[in-house]
């Protein structure tokens, strides 16, 4: 954990590093040259970066099929993220996972499920090898609201409360599940209510305040690492783009384009005065990662694609 | 909920002192994994009832006790939750063992084995493993009915990166588990209810089993799953009274079948019979039949296994559901021509079963 005295400076060149990354994909999709889904991070930066800024060098993270930008704020290798995205032999996961199971195991981050909340389950398994041990790291599990909908995130926020297990569970509330509004999905009003019954310590926080996600966050970690018990975080916010795809889906009717305005508002990419920063820092980190990613996407798509003779590998 | 692990004595003695190697399939799986949690200490053991008196049918007897409430231990309802647990701990060292107390509650953890289990390996290139064992136990008879007696061997079987495992005696129980332990790949094992008091030497194989001979013979060759196992047997000894003998095979691994033994003996017999311990639509006894056509077996050949129906509670029809040891004895008799007439009285295991579970 690097607890600093500019903490907003570190997180607001990630998150300019994720923006960046997912634009570059934006612009190159049409190519063809990531041959698969891509579920952006776009406008839900923020809470994946809080999560690793506030993790330790060995703690562990689950993330699910969108998980762009906890890749790329835990990893140190983006090469090896993108040749993974391209399908490349040298891909993380010689391209045998793609965008939607992207992770880094060199980082703890094992690769991740495109089945909706099926790697939480799995963090409560990491989290007691943990206690076994007798050593201290946390999980980071990361989900969306629809995730909460399913019966194992229900089993294991249980489970993780009477084992004890030191998970933070981040419900990332963008309120929608694919095109399904909350409201028809769910008879839940408050998720933290739900964790509360289980005895489980509870935050919630916003995008529409940056400042107070920082230290709501900064309060779970703390809690979970100091009492060696789970946290819940609700971080709500908001899904700029299409759920699956590189465009925007404001034609699509199921929501308003003026919604959205909110979150961009208080987003600090968008907005860095809000945690002290000013729009020209923001800008030139932009301009820097966006053509760094640019050049790498075009150089990168030349590489070895994954080897067919290794396909019977490791099955 | 984790207590320290506390244990003291090394010495296999703890198990079975007085056995002179016959053991009964409970015991032997007793064995294979206590000495594992002995020899190494990332074997665990967890699962719905594991720690308490029954003890899994005496399979974890007092596992608790000697390893400590951090290697055996109880756990909530939660199937799905439970085998990712098992996932988590298997991608971080250890070798857990998920136990069901049966097999149709697997399916609650479907999602978990092969989305998840199965894929660890493969999709990470190599990078994690995934050593988790799950045990479960095919329940059949006093009315265990439709959802406590099914058998979904062919069913894990059909997916690549799990290795499902259904040992017949003790001997194969004892090594499924002293070599799956010591492997780092998903296996499942489907035990079955009425094996537990069956006996049998155990001893320490050098490879896990695979597909393992039960009877040496001239007239047929017979490839038999689970319990079906046992009856199989026994209508091949009611036989060998008339001189009629078999190579029977028990299949142990479904996964990765040993189809080169198979051919060279139904090469020999010219006949083949296959008795599954489950359905046969898209079964394994009809991918190893056609496998055997395909490499050349030209003789004639038969299948067994559950009647096309959910497993019916009424012991007048249960009766009829499973291929017994009769009625094996009849189909091997028509297809070598035999005019020998057999009577064989049903099961004893079977019989006697008065439940309750
Ligand atoms: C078990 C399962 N059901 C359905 C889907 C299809 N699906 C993919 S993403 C998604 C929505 C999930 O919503 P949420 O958990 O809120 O995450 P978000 O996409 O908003 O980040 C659905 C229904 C799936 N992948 N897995
Ligand atoms: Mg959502």
């Amino acid at each position: 954990m690097q607890i600093e005295f500019m903490p907003w400076t570190t997180i607001l060149k990630k998150c300019c590093q994720i923006r960046s990354f997912e634009n570059i994909i934006q612009e190159l999709y049409h190519t063809d040259i990531i041959q698969s889904p891509v579920h952006l991070s776009v406008g839900q930066e923020l809470s994946s970066v809080l999560a690793s800024y506030f993790s330790n060098e060995d703690d562990h993270f689950i993330g699910n099929y969108r998980s762009h930008a906890l890749a790329i704020s835990v990893a140190d290798d983006i090469d090896a993220l993108i040749l993974e995205l391209l399908g490349k032999q040298k891909g993380v996961f010689g391209g045998r996972s793609g965008s939607m199971h992207l992770g880094d195991p060199d980082h703890n981050l094992p690769w991740t499920s495109a089945i909706v909340a099926s790697g939480i389950p799995m963090s409560t398994g990491i989290a007691a090898s943990i206690k076994f041990n007798n050593h201290s790291q946390l999980v980071t599990v990361m989900f969306g609201d629809g995730a909460f909908e399913e019966g194992c995130t229900s089993e294991s926020l249980n489970f993780a409360q009477l084992a004890e297990l030191p998970i933070v569970f981040i419900l990332e509330d963008n309120g929608l599940a694919i095109h399904s509004l909350k409201k028809d999905r769910t008879s839940v009003i408050d998720y933290t209510k739900k964790a509360s019954s289980f005895n489980i310590k509870t935050f919630k926080s916003s995008y529409l305040d940056p400042q107070d996600m920082f230290s709501k966050f900064e309060s779970a970690y703390s809690y979970c690492r100091s009492n060696i018990k789970p946290v819940f975080v609700v971080a709500e916010s908001g899904r700029w783009l299409e759920h699956v795809g590189v465009g925007t889906d404001w034609d699509l009717g199921y929501r308003q384009q003026t919604s959205n305005e909110v979150w961009e508002n208080c987003d600090i990419i968008n907005n860095p005065e809000i945690v002290g920063l000013t729009s020209q820092q923001s800008n030139i980190l932009m301009n820097q990662y966006t053509s760094l990613y640019r050049d790498k996407f075009l150089r990168l798509k030349f590489f070895q694609d994954a080897d067919p003779s290794t396909i019977s590998n490791y099955v | 909920m984790f207590e320290e692990y506390k244990h003291s004595d090394p010495n296999l003695s703890i198990f079975y002192p007085e056995c002179n190697g016959i053991l009964t399939y409970s015991e032997a799986i007793r064995l294979a994994i206590g000495r594992r949690m002995l020899l190494d200490n990332s074997v665990l053991v967890y699962g719905l009832g594991v720690d308490d008196p029954k003890a899994m049918y005496g399979t974890t007897t007092n596992f608790h006790k000697h390893f400590g409430s951090s290697r055996c231990f109880d756990t909530p309802l939660s199937e799905d939750t439970m085998t990712g647990f098992g996932i988590g701990l298997a991608i971080s060292g250890y070798k857990p063992i998920h136990v069901h107390q049966r097999t149709d509650f697997l399916l609650l953890c479907a999602n978990q084995l092969i989305n998840m289990a199965a894929k660890m390996r493969y999709l990470s290139n190599g990078k994690l493993n995934c050593p988790l064992i799950v045990r479960a136990i095919t329940g059949r008879s006093w009315g265990q009915g439709s959802q406590h007696s099914q058998s979904f061997h062919s069913m894990f079987a059909n997916i690549p990166g799990l290795t499902v495992m259904v040992p017949a005696t003790p001997l194969e129980a004892f090594n499924t588990y002293h070599h799956a332990l010591q492997e780092d790949s998903p296996t499942i094992v489907i035990e079955h209810r009425m094996l537990y008091s069956t006996k049998s030497n155990v001893f320490v194989q050098k490879k896990k089993p695979s597909l393992s001979k039960i009877s040496l013979g001239k007239d047929i060759t017979i490839c038999s799953v689970s319990h079906m196992t046992v009856e199989a047997q026994r209508s091949v000894e009611f036989l060998n009274q008339h001189g009629i003998s078999a190579d029977h095979f028990s299949l142990v691994n479904v996964s990765n079948i040993d189809l080169d033994t198979i051919l060279a003996s139904v090469m020999k017999t010219k006949h083949f019979l296959f008795i599954d311990h489950g359905w046969l639509n898209c079964s394994i006894g009809h991918t190893i039949i056609s496998n055997l056509y395909g490499s050349g077996y030209g003789g004639k050949h038969s299948i067994l296994g559950y009647q096309n129906t959910p497993c019916p509670t009424a012991k007048s029809l249960e009766n009829y559901f499973y291929p017994d040891s009769q009625l094996i004895a009849e189909v091997i008799l028509k297809m070598i021509g035999s005019s020998v007439i057999v009577e064989i009285p049903a099961s004893k295991e079977i019989t006697s079963f008065k439940g309750p579970f």
